[in-house]
This record gives C-alpha cells, sequence and structure tokens, in this order.
C-alpha cells in the first residue's frame, strides 16, 4: 500500500488546468500546497466527488463566486445565476473526474459530482488526519482544491 | 465460549434406567401367575373332590333305597302282588350305586344328580380305597342275588328271600363304608382346602412384600431422578444466570425455549420471555435483507438436509451490524456488533431445537476496524518499535513536541509561501533548517527511520534548492513528503502515549531527569556519529543545571549540544591516526557544560580538544570541494571565513551524509541562539581545541535559589 503520491494529486490539478486553458486560453496554476487537519478554506461554491474502491475520501474544488462569474463571462454565459455558478463549478468536478477516472482506472469508483454552495471549513467526513489543501490560481482568484483521499489497499 | 456439540442427544434408553423396576414388576407377576395357577389346579380338584363327596353321599343313599326298594317287593310278595315300579327303582338304584363304585375304584364316567355324565376319578386316598375295596366284596354278592329280581317279573320267594336277608345282613356294614368313603372324602377336601387357604395366605403375603419392594425401589429411584433432575436444573440456572453470551433455545416455530441465559435480554437490548417469537425480536435489530436470508439460514438448519458444519459459513448473522434502542437506557441509538451461532440440537436424526449463542462482539469488531486502519496508514516497522521501546520516554516525548512543532512550521511556511517575498530557494533553506533539526533529534534518541526519512527529505529539499521555478509535481512533493512523516509522527506518538500509560501503571519509577536523559541522548548521539565516522571520540559533560532551568531551554540547548557535538566529531576531533602523529592522545573528548556565574549569567560551553577552526585550512578545502571560486575564497578575510560556518548551505565536505556535509548545523546553532538572546564566542587554538561559549544572561527562567549551590 502507498499513500497518494505528488504524481497522482497532479491528476486532479492538471485537470482544472487543461480546463480552464481549454475554456480560457489561459491554464490555471498551483499556488501553494499544504495540509490542513480542520480549517479548509471552502469558498462560494463547491463541486464534490467522493471515491471509493481502493482508496475512500473525496475530493473538494471550491471556488469564489467572483472566479466563477469570470468564467462565465469569458464563456460568454450572461446568465450568471447561483445555479448556474453552481453547475460551473460542478463542471469543473466532472472534468477532474473524468480524469482520474482514466488514471486510476477500476482502481478508483468515482461518484457523481455534487454541487454545494457555503460548505463550512469543516469536513462531514474527514478522511485523512491531514488533507492536502491546493491553492489554484487562476487570474488573480485562488481556488481551492481539498484532497481528503486515502488509500485503503 | 465452546461451541455446544450438536450431535444427536443419547438418551439412556427407558428400559435401561428403568430395568430394576422392570424386573421386580415382571417377578410379581410371575409369582402371582404362578398362585393363580395353583389356586386353579387346587379349585379344579376340590371340584373333583366335590363331586366325589356328592357322589359317595349318594352311595349311601342309594345302598338304603336299595334295601327299601327290595322290601317293597318282598312285602307285595307275600300279598300276591308285583308292582313294576319297585323293579325299576331296584334296577335304578342298584345300576347307579353299581356304576358309581365301580368308578371310585377305577375312575369313570357315571351319572350325576342333575342326570348329566360326571367324570369321577380314581381314588388315591388309601383309607376311601380300603372302603370301596371292603363295599365291593359285599356289593358284589348283593348284586348277584339282586340281579334275577331285576329281570325277572315273576319273583321267586327263594332268591327274594336269599336276597333280603343278605341285604338284612349287610345294610348296615354297607352304609357304614359308603358313610367312611364319604367322611375320608370329606376330610381329604378339608385338608386339600386348608392348604390351598394356606397357599394363598403365603402368596398374598409374599406378594404384598413383592408389591412393597416395588414400590419403594419405585420411590426410590423416582427421588434419586428428581434430585439429579433438580440438581441439572440447579446448575443449568447457574450457567445460564452466569454466562456473558446470550443463550437460548428456538424450536421448529422460532420460537423461543424456556429456558435462557440472563443475559440475553442485555445482549439483544429486548426482553426475552419463553415462548416469545424470536424473529420479531430479529427484525428490531437488523436490516430486512439480513432478516430474510436468516429467516432462509434457520428454516435451512431446521430441514436437517444440508450438514451444519457446510452451514457455518452461510450464516448472516455471524457478525452483524445491529442498531437498536437500548431498552436499559431508551433513546441511545447506539451501533452494536452481535454475533448469532446457531447449532442443531439432535434427538433421533430430528432437529428438535437450534442452540442459538448471542455475542456482543462491538469491542472485537472496533479493535479490528482500527487495526486494520493503522494497518492502512503504513506498516509499522518493527525496527523503529524496538527503538521507540528502548528509548528514554522523556527524550522521546520531547523529540515529538518538537518535531510536530517543527512540521507544523515547516506546514505553515508552505501555506504561505506566496505572500512571502523570498523566493522558493529560500523556502526550501527555511524547510531545511527544521528537517535537519528533527534529524539531529532523530539520530539523537536513535530513531534511524525517522532519521532516514528527514534524510530524504533533505535530500529532496537540496534538489528543490537548485531549481528556480518548480513545476506543480514538484511543489506538491513537499505537502506529501511532509504527510508521509505526519503519519509516521502520528504512529509513534500511539505508540508512546500507550507507552507512558504502560509506564505509568507498572511502575510508577521516577522518570530520568533532565540532565540525564540530555547526557544519555547525547552519549548515544556520539556513539553513532564517532562509528560512522570511524573516530573515538569520549564525551565529558557538566549538564545538572539543566534540571533548573525551563524545559524550552533546555530543549534549544539540547538542540544546539545535538549540532556541536555532531559538528565536533565530523569537523573537529581527529582521526585516530592523526591524533597521534600529532602527539594527542588517540581518543577525543568534547567536554560540554552548563555553568552560571554569581550574577546570574548561564555559560553554556562546548570544547572539542580536536584540530581547531583553522582559516587557511578552510579556505583550501572551500577551493578543494569546488563549490567557491579561488579568487572570491582568497579575498575573504580570516573573520569573514568564519562567519561562513554559520551561513546556511556552507560545507566544506565533498559529498553530504547523514552526520553533516549539508551546511546547516551551525546555521541552525545561531538561530537558535537568536531565539535564546544570547551571544555565542568562540575560541579556537588549531590542533588543540575549539570551543563554543554561549551566555545566556538574566535567563527569566533559572531558578536562582535552586542554582546557588551548583555556582
Amino acid at each position: 500500500m502507498s499513500d497518494l503520491s505528488e504524481k497522482d494529486i497532479e491528476v486532479f490539478i492538471e485537470a482544472i488546468g487543461s480546463y480552464f486553458k481549454q475554456i480560457t486560453q489561459e491554464a490555471a496554476s498551483i499556488g501553494v500546497a499544504y495540509l490542513a487537519a480542520n480549517a479548509f478554506p471552502m469558498n462560494d461554491f463547491t463541486g464534490m466527488i467522493k471515491v471509493s474502491a481502493d482508496y475512500e475520501g473525496a475530493l473538494y474544488f471550491s471556488a469564489p463566486s467572483a472566479m466563477l462569474r469570470h468564467l462565465l463571462t469569458v464563456m460568454k454565459e450572461t446568465n450568471q445565476s447561483e445555479e448556474n455558478l453552481l453547475d460551473a463549478v460542478g463542471e469543473i468536478a466532472n472534468t477532474i473526474s473524468g480524469n482520474a477516472r482514466k488514471y486510476f482506472g477500476e482502481n478508483m469508483v468515482i461518484s457523481i459530482p455534487e454541487k454545494v454552495s457555503g460548505l463550512t471549513s469543516k469536513l462531514d467526513h474527514q478522511s485523512r488526519r491531514h488533507a492536502y489543501v491546493i491553492i489554484i490560481k487562476w487570474k488573480h482568484y485562488s481556488a481551492s482544491l481539498i484532497v481528503d483521499i486515502s488509500r485503503i489497499r | 465460549m465452546a461451541i455446544v456439540d450438536s450431535n444427536s442427544i443419547k438418551t439412556p434408553s427407558a428400559l435401561n434406567k428403568y430395568r430394576g423396576i422392570l424386573i421386580a414388576v415382571t417377578l410379581f407377576l410371575l409369582f402371582n401367575l404362578s398362585v393363580l395357577g395353583l389356586n386353579f389346579y387346587t379349585s379344579s380338584t376340590l371340584d373333583n373332590d366335590a363331586v366325589s363327596i356328592n357322589l359317595s353321599g349318594r352311595q349311601r343313599m342309594m345302598s338304603q333305597r336299595t334295601v327299601k326298594a327290595l322290601m317293597t317287593i318282598q312285602v307285595d310278595a307275600a300279598q300276591g302282588q308285583f308292582n313294576e315300579k319297585n323293579t325299576a327303582e331296584l334296577n335304578k338304584v342298584t345300576s347307579l350305586f353299581d356304576s358309581t363304585l365301580t368308578a371310585f375304584k377305577a375312575g369313570g364316567t357315571v351319572l350325576g344328580g342333575n342326570v348329566k355324565p360326571v367324570v369321577l376319578n380314581q381314588l388315591t386316598d388309601t383309607v376311601a380305597i380300603k372302603s370301596v375295596d371292603q363295599a365291593l366284596q359285599i356289593w358284589q354278592p348283593y348284586k348277584k342275588l339282586l340281579a334275577p329280581l331285576i329281570v325277572s317279573k315273576v319273583v321267586d320267594e327263594y332268591t327274594l328271600d336269599a336276597a333280603t336277608t343278605y341285604a338284612r345282613n349287610n345294610n348296615l356294614a354297607l352304609l357304614k363304608l359308603m358313610n367312611d368313603l364319604t367322611t375320608t372324602l370329606e376330610n381329604s377336601t378339608k385338608a386339600k382346602a386348608s392348604k390351598l387357604q394356606l397357599i394363598q395366605t403365603i402368596g398374598l403375603i409374599l406378594s404384598l412384600i413383592l408389591f412393597a419392594n416395588i414400590v419403594f425401589n419405585a420411590l426410590r429411584k423416582l427421588r434419586a431422578s428428581d434430585g439429579e433432575i433438580e440438581k441439572a436444573q440447579r446448575e443449568t440456572t447457574e450457567i445460564l444466570n452466569t454466562v456473558k453470551e446470550g443463550l437460548f433455545l428456538i424450536d421448529p416455530q422460532f420460537n423461543v425455549g424456556s429456558q435462557f441465559s440472563s443475559s440475553i435480554s442485555k445482549v439483544l437490548q429486548h426482553e426475552i420471555s419463553a415462548n416469545m417469537p424470536f424473529m420479531p425480536i430479529l427484525g428490531k435489530l437488523v436490516s430486512d435483507e439480513i432478516y430474510a436470508s436468516a429467516q432462509d439460514y434457520i428454516t435451512l438448519l431446521f430441514g436437517n438436509k444440508v450438514k451444519e458444519s457446510l452451514m457455518l459459513s452461510l450464516n448472516p448473522l455471524m457478525q452483524v451490524k445491529v442498531q437498536a434502542n437500548n431498552y436499559i437506557t431508551p433513546n441511545n441509538l447506539s451501533t452494536r456488533y452481535l454475533s448469532f451461532q446457531f447449532n442443531r440440537v439432535v434427538e433421533d436424526k430430528r432437529v428438535l431445537h437450534l442452540l442459538v449463542t448471542v455475542q456482543d462482539v462491538t469491542e472485537q469488531v472496533t479493535q479490528a476496524e482500527e487495526l486494520s486502519k493503522l494497518k492502512g496508514q503504513a506498516t509499522i516497522n518493527l525496527g523503529l518499535l524496538k527503538k521507540l521501546l528502548e528509548a528514554d520516554l522523556f527524550q522521546l516525548q520531547q523529540f515529538l513536541n518538537n518535531t510536530k512543532s517543527g512540521l507544523a512550521s515547516l506546514n505553515e511556511l508552505l501555506a504561505n509561501a506566496d505572500k512571502r517575498t523570498s523566493n522558493n530557494e529560500d523556502l526550501a533553506k527555511l524547510c531545511f533548517r527544521i528537517i535537519h533539526a528533527i534529524k539531529g533529534e532523530a539520530a539523537a534518541i536513535g530513531l534511524d527511520a525517522i532519521e532516514t526519512h528527514a534524510h530524504q527529505f533533505e535530500e529532496h529539499l537540496v534538489a528543490l534548492q537548485k531549481k528556480d521555478q518548480w513545476e506543480a509535481q514538484e511543489i506538491l512533493s513537499l505537502p506529501v513528503m511532509l504527510s508521509a512523516m505526519l503519519e509516521q509522527m502520528s504512529q509513534i506518538e500511539t505508540i508512546v502515549f500507550a507507552m507512558k500509560s504502560h509506564h505509568q501503571s507498572i511502575s510508577g519509577a521516577q522518570p530520568l531527569s533532565v540532565s540525564t536523559s540530555v547526557a544519555n541522548n547525547l552519549i548515544r548521539l556520539a556513539e553513532q556519529v564517532s562509528q560512522n565516522q570511524q573516530k573515538n571520540v569520549q564525551l565529558k559533560l557538566n549538564l545538572a543545571l539543566l534540571d533548573h532551568i525551563d524545559s524550552k531551554t533546555s530543549n534549544q540547548l539540547q538542540q544546539i549540544s545535538i549540532q556541536l557535538v555532531r559538528n565536533g566529531i565530523c569537523h573537529g576531533i581527529e582521526t585516530t591516526a592523526i591524533r597521534l602523529a600529532k602527539g594527542k592522545p588517540a581518543q577525543g573528548e568534547i567536554a560540554l557544560s552548563v555553568n552560571i556565574s554569581p550574577e546570574g549569567v548561564m555559560y553554556f560551553v562546548v570544547r572539542d580538544d580536536g584540530q581547531g577552526i583553522v582559516p587557511s585550512r578552510i579556505r583550501a578545502a572551500m577551493i578543494s570541494s569546488g563549490r567557491y571560486a579561488k579568487d572570491v575564497v582568497n579575498q575573504l578575510s580570516d573573520k569573514d571565513i568564519v562567519k561562513k560556518l554559520f551561513e546556511p548551505g556552507f560545507t566544506t565536505a565533498n559529498f553530504a551524509d547523514k552526520d553533516a556535509g549539508r551546511g546547516v548545523g551551525m546555521d541552525l546553532v545561531q538561530s537558535i541562539v537568536n531565539t535564546l538572546g544570547g551571544e555565542l564566542k568562540i575560541d579556537t587554538k588549531p590542533d588543540q581545541y575549539t570551543q563554543f561559549t554561549f551566555r545566556i544572561s538574566q535567563h527569566a527562567a533559572i531558578n536562582i535559589e535552586a542554582t546557588e549551590a551548583l555556582v
């Protein structure tokens, strides 16, 4: 058994990066990466995917509404309702999930992404003692990718 | 709990159990039957005797009727008359008398009183036989004399006279003989009757005795078996009241039996009573799916078609998660795990009951889950465990605290990396300093695994330091490595916590003093580094004052000591050959001492008798390492060269190993001295010594009173 490696985590980040690159011609990049035990930097809208099989836990992509509005604007989407913002964050979670499926194969069973607004800084079911927090930068915005996934087999 | 064997129950056969009673009853019946048989036989003899008595009585009458008929014929003949009736009477009576007398003699059938033939047995009694014989002697001539009178209607006077004369002469004798016969037969019968009575009386008494014996034995047996049952019941009750497991039987209708362990209600969290249906109770505990499979399983067990052992693995209730409202403290919904085992109770190849054993296995399951979690985290290194067990608890605890806070600071650095103006190289250096301190401490307490881990971390940081731009993977690698270290630390923390509680509970022994603990630690470190560097070094320690200063300061002094001892061995102390060549003792010495002046100034001195700090040699080493340009090095003053020692990343080593070569040790020392607010002075003489003196003034935490004696 080995824990998640930087290569494993990078898969999630690459997914986000290439999503932004594809949609906005401007890739999102990694800001900082650190560990958090309880206070997680959640933003206004969060896309969440749960994993099972050889892994357990969940992954959160949490973005501030301003970032998502900007993204929608770039996508020429005028309707910036909360529903659309949630859809945007869900879309990103979906992309992460697609890439992860490709990379991890059948070893990681990935749930359908859930979209939530206003998550607190605590996770409902924390799998890792210390989860990875990766701050993703796009333009001058910062979103959080929280990887609370541990390998169980 | 041992599984109750479910083989067929061997009941002792009823025949065996009651053998004694059965034998007694059989004997009783046989005895009674034989008495009855005897009675029957005697009665039938008595019947025969009664016939004999009757007929012998009739003989008396017949002899007199013969005489009467004869006399009547004679009177009629004297008057010249003849009555045929008289002749017929004579014929009848003589014929009856004769046949009866002959039958008495030889046995035979005669006409009875009701003119029906009766069997007359031959007499056996000698007296009676004698009477009959005598009567026959009288009767034979008598019969001959009477015969002409019976057949002829003409009465011959002479014949008649002869007959009457014979009759007169012998009638009384004949009557007496018949009387005697009757009396003899009566007496014989009486004797037989008395004998029968006696037999009956004895039979009755014996039969009563036998009966009493049977009753007594049966009662005794009954009492004994009642006692056994009572004892067995008492023992069963004791067992059922004591066992922790829930034990009960269920019948083919799935009802709970009358006997069950008192813990069952607690285990199932449901009041249980006899004949209560089991399935509804189960239904409240488990999901519908498990309930359905449990029902099928139990039905299959009662079915008796499949071997019990083969069905063990199919048991859906082998370990089942139950959620039940705690009936003792209602509304307390708690998740528990129960294990149900079913064993057949078989008699005559028929499943009578199932013995159900229920155990609350919550603790085991929880423990197993925790263990598997622990297993999932990382493999526990047995070597690490051994080192932990050997280590000094105080040092371990200090190591844990320092390392935890060190790693937390490292994480803080990572989290705020983008807010700092400094570049990645600086970030790597800062991380390096933290990891280096952890590495030093780990080495000092002998935690090779952590030391190696930290060393790898350092190597990674060295690689990163050289890069201006970090790729995503490189940025991510830092928290990944940090996470691995944290996981390892968390394991150690768990073990240390267990060790501490175990230690406290078993010994209550005084922990080592801080000075002893630090001393042990430094000695161990010195031994290890000397061995690695193939040098011969002895430590001389005077650290008693550490027991009287605050733990933070003593901890930091220890960290300084670790770095300086390591540096002293690696860079200061020469190899034995060189020392001997220089005329110095083969064994090098590093002395560490903590002193306090009367003014309350604390001095921490580390002195080695090694090669000293010689600027010219350092210059040469810097140039030969290839890291520094010759021109630059030559331009530096001696003071600058010594200052270089404290710069992060400065090293003259051509390669780095676990002990030295990273150029971080002195940088770390300087940073700790700065934190303590002290001054550092270096004295050195080539080939003689190097002395580091730390002056820590007016340290608030020093217990002046306690240290006065030491001053």
